[in-house]
Parts: C-alpha cells; structure tokens; sequence
C-alpha cells in the first residue's frame, strides 16, 4: 500500500515537474512571430503610454491591422526612460521587439553592438536613402546613419530652449534675461521667501536626469567656448577653460547670484520641469516644443500667456547654443518578420502630423514643420524652428550613458554640494577617459 | 512449539514466507523513500530552475562581454580584474557596509526594544503587534515613495522638526535618509520574529534569575540574549543579507545620487547590466556580492555561536 501510494505520488510529482518545465520553457517571449501563410504577430515597444500619444498609436495600429488582416500587433507601451531596459531583457532572451522606438542618447550603443537592421527603402514605399531623407529637414537623420547606412525612421526631433514664466519677470519689474550676466543680476530680486521657506527662484537648474543636465552642459559649454566632447567623441574636453568658465558660471547662478536653490528640486528625475510648472522657478533649461503639451494639460497656471519659449541666454552676445536630440523607429536584426515590421514603422512614422498638433513633437518632416498647424503653434516659427535649423546632436559616444552619469555627478556635486569646479571637472574626466570612442 | 527467541528458520516456517516478508520491509522501505522523493522534488526542481541554473548563467555570463543586446564572448576573469582597479566599485562596496551598518544595527535594537516590551504586555498585545508589523506589508515601492514626499525640503520631516534640510540632494545626508526609510520597513518583521524568540525562553529560568536577585541589565545580559542567540543568528544574517541587496529603497528615493552618495552594489549592478549595457561586467559584481554575503553570514554565525 506504501509503496503504491509512493509510485502514484512519485508519478504525480514528475508529470508536475514536467508541467512546470513546459511552462518555463515555453513562457514569455515578446518576439513576433509568423507562419507562411502569411499570419504574423508584430511586437513593438514604445513609450507613449498615455493620451495623447498613445491613442494616436492605438489607430495607427488598427489602421494596419485593417490593412494587413493576417497581421496582429502587440503594442508594449512602458514609461519613458524604461524601454531600453526591456528592449535588453527582450533582446537577452532571444525575442526582441519587432519595432522598437529608440532614444538618439542610446543609438550609438545599438548601433556598436550591430543589433539593427538598415532601413528598408522599398517597405517604407521610397525609392531610396536620398528619397526620404529629401523629406526631412537637414541633419534630422544624422543621429541614426552609420557608414552611410540609416538604421531609423524618425519620430521626433527636438531642443532644448528656456522655458521663462515672464509674469514672474513682470512682476518683479524685469525684462526676460537674454545673456548669463543678466540671469545673475536679476537672481536676488526673483527669490521670494515666505516664513523662511523659499517659494521662488529665477532659474531651476536640471538635476536627477543625466541625460537632459549634459543637453545643458554641452550647450552651455559651447556658448563659452567648446563642447564637452570633440566631434569623434575621442576627445573630452571637460577641463578646458570654456568648460570650467560655463560650469563656474552656474555654480555662482546658486552660491553667488542667489538665483538658483537647486534643493528645491526633489529627488524626481527631471525634477527642474516640475518646479518650473508649479510656479517655484521662473525659468527653466530643459523643455522644448514638447513641453507647451505639459504646460497645458499639466500646469495650466503657468501654461501661456504666463510663460514662454526662449533661446539659451547666451554670453557676451553670442549666438546661443543648443543641442538637438530625437527618437526613431527602429527594426532589430533578430526580427522574424523585416519587411513587415519597417511598414508598421512607416505607419507609426506617419502619425507626425497628430503628434505635432497634440504633442508638440516635430519629426522633423518639411511638410509638417511648415503646416499651417504648425505655423500656428505659439514659439514654433519664432523659437523652434530657426533653432532646430542650426542644432546638431550630441556626440554619438558608444558608452554615453555612462559618460552622462560621471557628468551629471559632477554637476551635482558643483552645485548641490559647492563642489570646487575645477577639480570635479577633473575627476569625472579621468572617469571618462576610459569611455571615451575609440580610433578616429 | 516454537522456541523463544529462535530464528524463522529455526522455527519451521518456510524459506518463502521469510523472503516475502524480507521483500515486503525492503517495498515499504523502498516505497517510503520514493514517497520521500516525490514529495521533495517539486521544492528541489523548483531551485534548480530559479535558484541554480540562473546562478550558474551568472556566473557564466560574469566571465563574458554580455551586453544583453548581443551574444557573449568569453573573456575569462577581465571583469573580475576589472572590478579589482575600480574606484568606483570599492567605494560603492564600502557605502554598502556602510549603509548596512546603518540599518541593521538599528534595527535589530528597536525590535529587541520593543519585542521585550510588547511580550511583557499583558493587554493590547495583538493590537500592537499588528501596528508594529503593518509597515512590514506596506510594499517597499510605496514606502520609498512616501519617504521621498516626507524627506522634502518642505517635507514633513523637516516641518516638524523645524529644520531646512534637503535630505536627498545633500550627498552628506542623504543616506541616512535612505537608512531611515529601510529601518522603518523592517522592524515590524524582527518585532514579531524576536518576540517568537522571547517567547521560546522558559519562564522559569527568568523566575529562577529574579529569585537570585538579577537586576533587569543582569538579566537581559545573562539570560535572555543568550537564550535569543539562535533567533538573533537568524535576524543579523537575514537583515543584513536584506540591507545589502535592497534596491527598491534607494532606487526609488535617489536613484544612487546626488553625486552617487547613496549608490549601493545593488543600483550598481543595475546601472552597470542596464544602463551602460555591461551585463558581464554587472554579474561579475553580483557574484562578489553574493560571495560576500556569504562570508558575512558564515562570519555572523561564528560570532554569535562562538565558545559552542
């Protein structure tokens, strides 16, 4: 009777194991798939996971599906600054997404470990590299094309610019600053205390996201003088004078010009466009086009008239300087369904139009820039887009990441902690010097 | 008549029924341990797949040039030598000790505090065993989120305590902010785990030490901590074990800033395997990590049981 009662127990426990085998074994994957009759699942990843964005998704999808009926799609809506991490966790486990929406500040890691697939000119209905990118406005692509070959269709191209709550500088019987000096003068008569609590600042400094503080810095520097990094992304150039001179101006916006209490940022990432909107700072570095969308549907009490759009101040009368940075849809290698999936991308490239009206994203199409939407957009003609017209992207560097992280430590440590300039400056450069792009 | 004491064989019976009787000890035996087996197997299987073969993985891609993008390629022990010559990673592994330190020690005397107290209380004792082990089930997300919002500049901290301290962009402080944040989410758990202990310790060896004269600090010294020993084993290594990969708290509170004052070997490996996409590099460091868990454990253990 034991012994029976063991062998049942026993063949009950290996037909359980075996279960669980199955499922870990065929569990998961976020890969498309497909047959050969022509059924197919596309996965993509992108990071409009809320309305607006992600509605204008949802139809571009049914659309396709509509017109590919054999064709599901998968949509992976994550957080943005997430999908890289899942894209990975995709790629590792051999299913990546079948279209994925990359940020340019990642493009050059992808594109060193030769995981994308080029794009395929007759699948996005155009003759060829020269066709599509005569749609485009100069230089949109730049952030996307190795040796000649482009990897990505755009979804966005964009700037930073100041964002100014010029009630504020109204108030204070001010004009709108237009050169670093004028920012520093005007620091003391913009902070408002109130039973010894800070309730205004002039300028809210960027903190907690690495990535924005170096679309700063680097616009910043070159105002001064040079960027942070050369052209190759072989050379940094963070103890140069032009860089300790534009980091030293910054730190003295916080310890001498009481124009910036760079505490009064949380611990959030991009912390500064959260002070910027709930009216504590009345200007602020680190919002483009896109921004006008928070303002309306997130901050209406500074939304315009109240606030406005900028260029950087800039030193000495300068021209003044800014970075451009994107996203675009790319297909990975590992992909079982190419062709279909650079359709998908074209479909989802195409919405441009909604996302600019709803979004404020320009994907760097002529035809959109010049729309009567867009023409009718407040700061597109008069800040955007001459600024968008001269930008250039940051430096594609392979371990960028890591780069932005030692950089935005050190600008932490300069104007949170009073760090001295020069030899924080000097630390995260010999932290870089290993990083830095190899060869010429 | 069968003799006393004599042998089956002895006895007459047959050579058949001995062996089946034989056989029948030896398929109960046998039955009992495939019983054993199949009850057991699920749990071994169970670490096989999610415990082991993932280590094992690890450890092989902690030997590689895994980017998680693209395929591994071996390169033997360059990510161990590597973490050998970073500043970066030693400094991160002494915040680590340090931000342990920080919580266990805490911790583990707040929860023998008020473990004492709450077993010595005659009335209300669920009622404040439930309150002290709530925070153990609020979820470490949450928590670290309403941490974030009180350690504000304008936070609820420092309004009731009348300071103008920024807690979590001050590299000095920061940590201890964090360390505040852990301690409050662990207590309740060591409460209830050391009031288990308390309870394991025969009234009559306190008796017999109050009939002696021992004073309150006599007592605790000589009888009850020595009594705990197998229990607060138990709490140190799990609450240390805990501190040391905790990533939800600093992660959610900080992300390891301002200027890396609160990144810890956990948010370390994150950043290094999905961020900077070196994940041979990040294993390598999750090994070491592991390996010395180990070695504080097997170091706890010696301490605690030390003269037995």
């Amino acid at each position: 009777m034991y012994s029976r009662r063991g062998r049942l127990a026993f063949r009950a426990a290996v037909l359980g194991s075996a279960l669980l085998l199955t499922v870990v074994a065929c569990g998961g994957g976020g890969g498309g798939s497909g047959d050969p009759n022509g059924a197919a699942t596309l996965t993509y990843l992108t990071h409009f996971n809320q309305v607006p964005g992600s509605a204008i998704e949802k139809k571009v999808v049914n659309a396709f599906e509509k017109a590919h009926p054999k064709v599901k799609v998968r949509i992976m809506a994550l957080q943005s600054g997430t999908e890289f991490t899942k894209f990975q966790t995709l790629a590792s486990a051999g299913s990546p997404p079948d279209v994925y929406l990359a940020d340019s500040s990642i493009m050059s890691a992808l594109l060193s470990h030769k995981v994308l697939a080029p794009v395929d000119y007759k699948a996005v209905g155009v003759r060829d590299k020269n066709a599509l990118e005569s749609q485009y406005i100069s230089g949109v692509f730049d952030g996307y094309t190795v040796d000649g070959m482009t990897y990505g269709l755009p979804e966005e191209y964009s700037n930073y610019g100041s964002w100014v709550n010029v009630k504020a500088f109204k108030d204070a019987g001010l004009d709108v600053p237009t050169t670093w000096d004028q920012v520093c003068q005007d620091g003391s008569k913009l902070l408002r205390k109130k039973n010894g609590k800070v309730v205004q600042e002039e300028v809210a400094l960027p903190t907690n996201l690495s990535v924005s503080q170096v679309y700063f810095l680097d616009a910043v520097a070159r105002e001064f003088g040079s960027p942070l990094f050369n052209a190759s992304g072989t050379k940094s150039n963070l103890t140069s004078k032009a860089t300790v001179n534009a980091f030293t101006m910054l730190q003295n916006l916080v310890y001498k010009c009481n124009a910036a209490v760079p505490s009064l940022n949380s611990s959030t990432q991009g912390a500064d466009r959260l002070v910027f909107g709930s009216g504590q700072a009345a200007m602020m570095f680190t919002g483009g086009a896109w921004y006008l969308g928070s303002l309306k549907q997130q901050y209406k009490a500074v939304a315009p008239p109240i606030s406005a759009a900028y260029p950087y101040p800039t030193t000495g009368g300068a021209e003044p300087a800014s970075e451009s940075y994107g996203y675009a849809w790319v297909v990975p290698k590992a992909g079982k369904n190419q062709t279909l999936a650079w359709k998908l991308a074209k479909a989802l490239a195409d919405a441009g139009n909604e996302d600019f009206t709803q979004m404020g994203l320009f994907d760097g199409r002529k035809s959109v820039g010049s729309s009567k939407a867009a023409t009718s957009q407040p700061f597109w003609t008069s800040v955007w887009q001459p600024a968008l017209a001269h930008s250039s992207y940051a430096v594609s560097l392979a371990n960028g990441s890591q780069i932005d992280d030692i950089i935005g430590n050190a600008f932490d440590d300069i104007i949170l902690h009073h760090g001295n300039v020069k030899s924080a400056l000097q630390n995260a450069d010999k932290q870089v010097q290993p990083l830095l792009n190899q060869g010429g | 008549m069968p003799l006393i004491g004599a042998q089956p064989s002895e006895t007459g019976l047959g050579l058949g029924v001995q062996r089946r009787r034989r056989a029948g000890r030896i398929g109960r035996r046998t039955g009992g341990q495939v019983f054993t087996l199949a009850l057991i197997l699920p749990a071994v299987l169970y670490f096989l797949i999610w415990v082991f073969l993932p280590g094992g993985y690890g450890l092989y891609l902690s030997m590689t040039d895994a980017s998680l993008i693209s395929s591994p390629q071996f390169v033997g022990l360059q990510n161990y030598q590597q973490l050998l010559h970073s500043d970066e990673w030693w400094q991160t592994l002494w915040r680590t000790f340090e931000y342990a330190a920080e919580v266990v020690v805490p911790t583990l005397l707040i929860s023998l505090v008020m473990a004492r107290l709450v077993t010595r209380c005659r009335r209300g004792r669920a009622v404040l065993m439930t309150i002290y082990f709530l925070p153990y089930v609020v979820p470490g997300v949450v928590a670290a989120l309403v941490f974030e919002l009180i350690f504000q500049r304008y936070g609820l901290v420092n309004s009731a305590l009348h300071l103008s301290l920024a807690w979590l962009t001050n590299p000095s402080i920061a940590m201890y902010a964090i360390s505040i944040a852990t301690i409050w989410s662990m207590i309740g758990y060591y409460v209830i785990i050391l009031m288990a202990g308390y309870q394991q310790i025969p009234g009559e060896l306190i008796e017999a030490a109050a009939i002696d004269g021992a004073r309150m600090l006599q007592l605790i010294r000589y009888v009850e901590l020595p009594a705990l020993r197998p229990t607060l084993l138990f709490c140190t290594i799990s609450s240390t074990a805990a501190v040391m990969t905790n990533f939800g708290t600093p992660y959610v509170m900080t992300d390891g800033g301002p200027s890396n004052a609160t990144l810890t070997l956990p948010l370390l490996i994150y950043n290094e395997a999905f961020k900077y996409s070196s994940a041979g590099l990040g294993e390598a460091m999750a090994m070491v990590l592991l390996l010395i868990s180990l070695l504080l454990a097997l170091f706890q253990v010696r301490v605690l049981f030390k003269g037995r």
